[in-house]
């Protein structure tokens, strides 16, 4: 700031001699012109002077946003060269504990570094696929030590795994020194756009999976390339064309006068899907998207303002339950209802011999003001629904119930299918327990296991009907 | 003569450029969104008298519109509460003012019924405003459903902030346009992908093919097209 300042000094000086010099040089001197010289003198100085700012506060701002980059990139250089050497030291560990212990260090340390890579990453896929390297590598790692448990040791195969992905790292870590050189040289900004994939142009090639083998990791996480081939075990029956699809909407529109129906097309996405736009008394529109296998409803939605409420939330569930039933889904249960902007929000669960199975879930939107069906999303049901082959609970009630903390007040409890990490399933008790708030605890039915906790932020938002 | 003029030409140009620097800096400023309180025994004021009014209107209190908060009003507004299935503590917070349709926002600028508390939803709803404001409703929840299915996506960052300002990854973020107060549609399009509604099933990247520049995006397989938006993997 000062600097820049002193150096516009000299500029100012100069600006007006020069104007000087000429004025004394010119024989027609009159009062007119030196007005004019002076004006335009002091004219000349406040652009020179507003420029400056105009520059200083530019050039601020520049520096101020290269900084964040150069901050992301250290961090990015620091977590990278942790997991390297966590990685070794994983490579020597012999212990349960200790593997356990290297395993989250390094699920932290690609956690931080896939957070610095994503606030350098620029317009091409190039930084995406490394994102993709640190979060697969974060999630492998936080999969493993829970795997572990701090009693197992890595087996081969996963020792091996790891061991790629470490070969990655180190190429990772020369190709991020290169930036480094290149940086202190004076040859790259950070900040550019282009910056990162520029100088890493030829490792992020080494990434695109057709190209380099590194584990097409086992398990289906989080942050997996999963959602691209989920399987539809809830979808049975024959492709349906656009005309048959036609007729299914007419079924599904609740008791409103259709103006129109719209076919939008075919989406070939995760799921097949058939798409309408109907036009309905009064200009409002709904999308209905029907699955193109069997033709049942995946998805409703329709937008509209609402007036005050008028329908408690018994009500809508009876509606929510009432509508499915009639487009054919029966034996369902509401197990959770939450009122959002006058939007009441009921998930309805598939029933199988009174266990609730979580998985298979339909979610309803209705109107407060008059009980409209304002959306319905079937596709939890959709991709998961079929019939179980349940395990038969090793623990009663009162047992599963003596494994929650004591100092929870449990409900009577009761068993429910849920999810378990991404592809499995549990079966467990479920006991909405009142502590510092609400609850949800499961316990696995057969091992006893605590499996999972559920923490109700905001209870004026739901409430759960057991 | 001709130099005078050409002298007060330069002037004006000085004092413009000037001017326009200084008018440019002092419009940097960020808009500052009110923030949502409760009413509860012993608030006064003309939100109270809103409230009893509505709750008067509807059958649930019976006594004068007065403006204070009393036992009789926290009596109307449990009533209310039962009925619509809230919890019932009288206490007018988000969610009940969000169910009688009143905002308690203190600058009450529209009557519009909000009841986000979560930041993540509020920011949501913000890019949805800035991207896709003009869109059918059905292609704004496809817009917030894009940035949860980036969050689970590998290839980007794992929560709702780091998609929507990962550098370069949305318009709106480098034009400033993510800081405009989003409307209501675009809050209810960002609570309906939160709850899990997505038309576009799965996809990671759209765009609109009439502005859109980069030839990388224009590549990719169109999936499906919802308004001015094209959908893709």
């Amino acid at each position: 700031m000062y600097k820049e300042n002193d150096r516009n000094k000299p500029y100012k000086n100069q600006s007006g001699e020069t104007q000087k010099t000429k004025d004394e040089k010119n024989p027609r001197n009159n009062n007119g012109l030196k007005i004019t010289i002076v004006v335009m003198a002091f004219a000349l100085i406040g652009l020179v002077v507003g420029m400056c700012v105009l520059g200083t506060s530019k050039s601020e701002d520049t520096t101020l946003k290269d900084a964040s980059f150069q901050r992301a990139y250290f961090d990015l250089v620091a977590e990278t060269n942790d997991i390297a050497v966590n990685m070794s030291k994983l490579d020597a560990a012999n212990s349960a504990l200790q593997q356990q212990q290297l395993l989250y260090e390094i699920w932290k340390n690609a956690d931080l570094a896939e957070m610095s890579l994503a606030s350098l990453s620029s317009k091409d896929s190039g930084v995406g696929s490394l994102i993709k390297f640190m979060n697969q590598t974060s999630d492998y790692c936080y999969f493993l030590a829970l795997e572990l448990k701090g009693e197992k040791t890595l087996t081969t195969e996963q020792e091996d795994n790891l061991k790629k992905l470490s070969e990655m790292l180190k190429e990772v870590n020369s190709a991020l020194s290169d930036v480094q050189g290149k940086i202190e040289n004076g040859g790259l900004e950070i900040g550019d756009e282009s910056a990162l994939s520029g100088a890493m142009g030829d490792m992020f090639e080494k990434f695109s999976e057709t190209s380099v083998e590194y584990p097409q990791l086992i398990y289906d996480g989080p942050f997996s390339d999963g959602l691209a081939d989920k399987e539809t075990k809830g979808l049975n029956g024959d492709d349906i064309d656009e005309a048959k699809g036609n007729e299914l909407v007419k079924k599904v529109i609740p008791s409103e006068k259709i103006e129109s129906i719209t076919f939008d097309g075919e989406w070939d996405t995760d799921i097949a899907t058939m798409n309408y736009t109907v036009k309905i008394e009064g200009g409002q529109e709904i999308m209905v998207q029907l699955a193109k296998k069997g033709g049942s409803l995946l998805l409703l939605n329709r937008d509209r303002e609402l007036k005050s409420p008028e329908i408690s939330s018994n009500k809508a569930v009876d509606i929510a339950e009432k509508y499915l039933r009639e487009i054919g889904y029966s034996d369902l249960q509401s197990v959770w209802t939450s009122n959002i902007g006058g939007i009441y929000y009921i998930n309805l669960a598939a029933l199988q011999n009174n266990v609730i199975l979580y998985p298979d879930l339909i979610k309803v939107k209705i109107a407060s003001d008059d009980g409209t069906i304002l959306g319905v999303d079937a596709k939890g049901y959709a991709y998961n629904h079929i019939e179980r082959s349940l395990e038969t609970p090793k623990l009663s009630v009162t047992e599963a119930k003596a494994k929650v903390k004591s100092s929870l007040n449990a409900n009577e409890g009761r068993l429910a299918l849920i999810p378990y990490r991404t592809n499995g399933e549990r079966l467990t008790y479920e006991f909405a327990c009142e502590g510092d708030g609400l609850y949800f605890i499961y316990i696995d039915a057969v091992t006893g296991e605590e499996v999972n906790i559920l923490f109700v932020i905001d209870s004026e938002n739901g409430t759960l009907l057991m | 003569m001709k130099k005078k003029i050409v002298a007060i030409f330069f002037v004006f140009l000085t004092l413009f450029t000037v001017t326009t620097a200084t008018f440019i800096f002092a419009n940097n400023g960020t808009e500052i969104v009110a923030e949502a309180a409760v009413l509860k025994t012993g608030s006064s004021g003309t939100q109270v008298k809103t409230l009893q009014t509505k709750l008067k209107s509807w059958g649930y209190y019976f006594s004068s519109v007065d403006g204070i908060f009393g036992s009789k009003t926290k009596t109307a507004v449990i009533y209310f509460q039962r009925v619509n299935g809230l919890t019932q503590d009288g206490i007018v917070g988000a969610k009940t003012a969000a169910s009688l349709g009143m905002s308690l926002s203190s600058t009450s600028t529209s009557s519009s019924s909000s009841g986000y508390s979560s930041a993540d939803v509020y920011l949501l709803a913000k890019l949805v405003y800035a991207e896709a404001r003009g869109e059918p409703y059905t292609g704004q929840v496809a817009v917030a459903a894009v940035v949860l299915n980036r969050v689970k996506s590998s290839l980007f960052p794992n929560t709702i902030s780091g998609v929507i300002y990962e550098p370069y990854a949305f318009t709106c973020v480098s034009d400033g346009q993510i800081n405009y107060a989003p409307n209501d549609t675009a809050k209810k399009a960002a609570q309906d992908a939160m709850n899990g509604w997505d038309p576009s099933n799965g996809c990671i990247y759209y765009y609109n093919p009439a502005t859109a520049t980069s030839t990388w995006m224009k590549k990719r397989p169109v999936l499906l097209v919802i308004g001015n938006h094209a959908f893709t993997l």
